[in-house]
């Protein structure tokens, strides 16, 4: 890792008792969030529920990042996801960096996705499940993982590389989602998990409500998880904190 | 899983306008779920609004309800009430997705009258095999399977002003279709 020159700035593994525990936020493309939302909204009520945050945006959320993930006991990500011919997901970073990542390409663990930025269409590179398997380490028990994207919780071999690195829950969409339901999804879910509901009931209280669905060219698109539904943050807390011992 | 989802999307259809008026949010948050009836626009600051429904929410107990649309229409107006400021902004619902690239090149060269296609792929996991068409016609008697090295080629009758496309078969049953010229 350190040759891909990573960030520096990523916490390691919680290793001591009494160590608060970690969340992950990434939001490779804070510029395409619903009208009036930003990740902070995420940031907030994983704080509130006892979560030191980690937040990057843009292009600090590069391939090298990803390759930490299983640092975190939950990991929210606000991006674009697409379907791959394996039934894996590709999923956004904001890194648009090639050459480096040669090695990843080549195993076919990354790809690119052709997105629209604030700088036109671009290139980003995307992680798939073979590569969360394959190179970001084995996550703590009961981790979460709320991908806030299009279409990844219908790849079921996605969730197979997830579960296969130990990931407990996946919270994702089925179909497509816009930007903004999937700002309210999300704020209704993390807000449910903040105050200690389980991911089941969490997600269930998101549609009473009116969120966790989205409607993208006539197609419905709905919020859900695969995995542990009756994970929760403490868990995901005391899993995080048993792995550091 | 599917009736529950069923009348969630029936009964929220107008409310989730609602739902995000009420945390303080702006309402344009209904635009895409309303594209099927109507556009939707709404400022929270000023609290105006056009839809095909007229609403009210409360933001201290986060509770919203819904009064069905009014008969018969001039143009229908909708009016959100909310108790506490929220930013404003313009709404532009876009999806979250956009697909992977797995063609990283394709080219085509007249070679008397046939036509030299080449292509690399750039992911090809789960990949049943490929297809060469001109305009709705296929060019190749037989798929062409994936090979572990990931460039192929395959000669086809020059034909349609060289203007192909490969049409790229998965296990799962769909297809990504590219065009080549």
């Amino acid at each position: 890792m350190a040759a891909l020159g990573v960030v520096t700035a990523l916490p390691a593994r919680s290793t001591a008792a009494g160590v608060q525990p970690q969340a992950l936020v990434l939001d490779p493309f804070p510029e395409q969030h619903g009208a009036g939302y930003t990740a902070q909204d995420a940031v907030t009520l994983l704080q509130s529920a006892g979560f030191r945050v980690t937040d990057l945006e843009g292009t600090q959320v590069t391939v090298p990042v990803m390759m930490t993930l299983s640092h975190y006991a939950v990991i929210y990500v606000f991006t674009h996801s697409g379907p791959l011919p394996n039934n894996d997901a590709a999923v956004a970073t904001g890194d648009t960096r090639h050459a480096m990542y040669k090695k990843y390409f080549r195993t076919q663990s990354l790809v690119e996705m052709h997105i629209m930025s604030d700088h036109g269409f671009r290139y980003f590179d995307a992680v798939t499940g073979r590569f969360i398997d394959r190179y970001t380490g084995k996550f703590s028990p009961h981790s979460i993982v709320f991908l806030n994207a299009c279409t990844a919780l219908g790849m079921t071999q996605f969730w197979v590389d997830l579960k296969k690195a130990g990931v407990g829950t996946l919270i994702s969409w089925r179909h497509h989602v816009n930007n903004t339901d999937a700002d309210v999804g999300a704020h209704e879910v993390l807000a449910a998990l903040a105050r200690g509901e389980s991911v089941s009931q969490a997600i269930r209280q998101a549609f009473e409500l009116g969120a966790g669905i989205s409607v993208v060219k006539g197609k419905l698109g709905t919020l859900a998880y695969t995995g542990d539904g009756g994970n929760t943050f403490a868990r995901a807390t005391s899993g995080a904190l048993t792995a550091a011992r | 899983m599917s009736r529950t989802r069923l009348v969630v999307a029936m009964t929220t259809a107008g409310v989730l306008a609602l739902g995000v008026v009420s945390l303080g949010r702006p309402a344009a948050a209904a635009v895409p779920l309303e594209a099927a009836t109507a556009t939707a626009t709404a400022t929270v600051g000023t609290v105006t609004a056009t839809a095909t429904s007229t609403a009210t929410a409360v933001v201290a107990t986060g509770t919203a309800t819904a009064t069905p649309p009014p008969p018969p229409p001039p143009p229908s107006v909708a009016t959100a009430t909310a108790t506490a400021a929220a930013p404003t902004a313009t709404a532009t619902a876009a999806p979250l997705g956009a697909s992977a690239v797995l063609v990283a090149r394709a080219n085509v060269r007249h070679v008397g009258a046939s036509a030299l296609v080449r292509w690399t792929m750039a992911y090809q996991l789960g990949v049943k095999g490929f297809r060469i068409y001109a305009h709705r016609r296929d060019l190749t008697p037989r798929l062409i399977h994936p090979h572990h090295a990931r460039s192929y080629s395959a000669r086809v009758p020059w034909t349609n002003g060289g203007h192909y496309s490969l049409h790229i078969l998965f296990k799962n049953g769909h297809t990504q279709t590219k065009a080549i010229r």
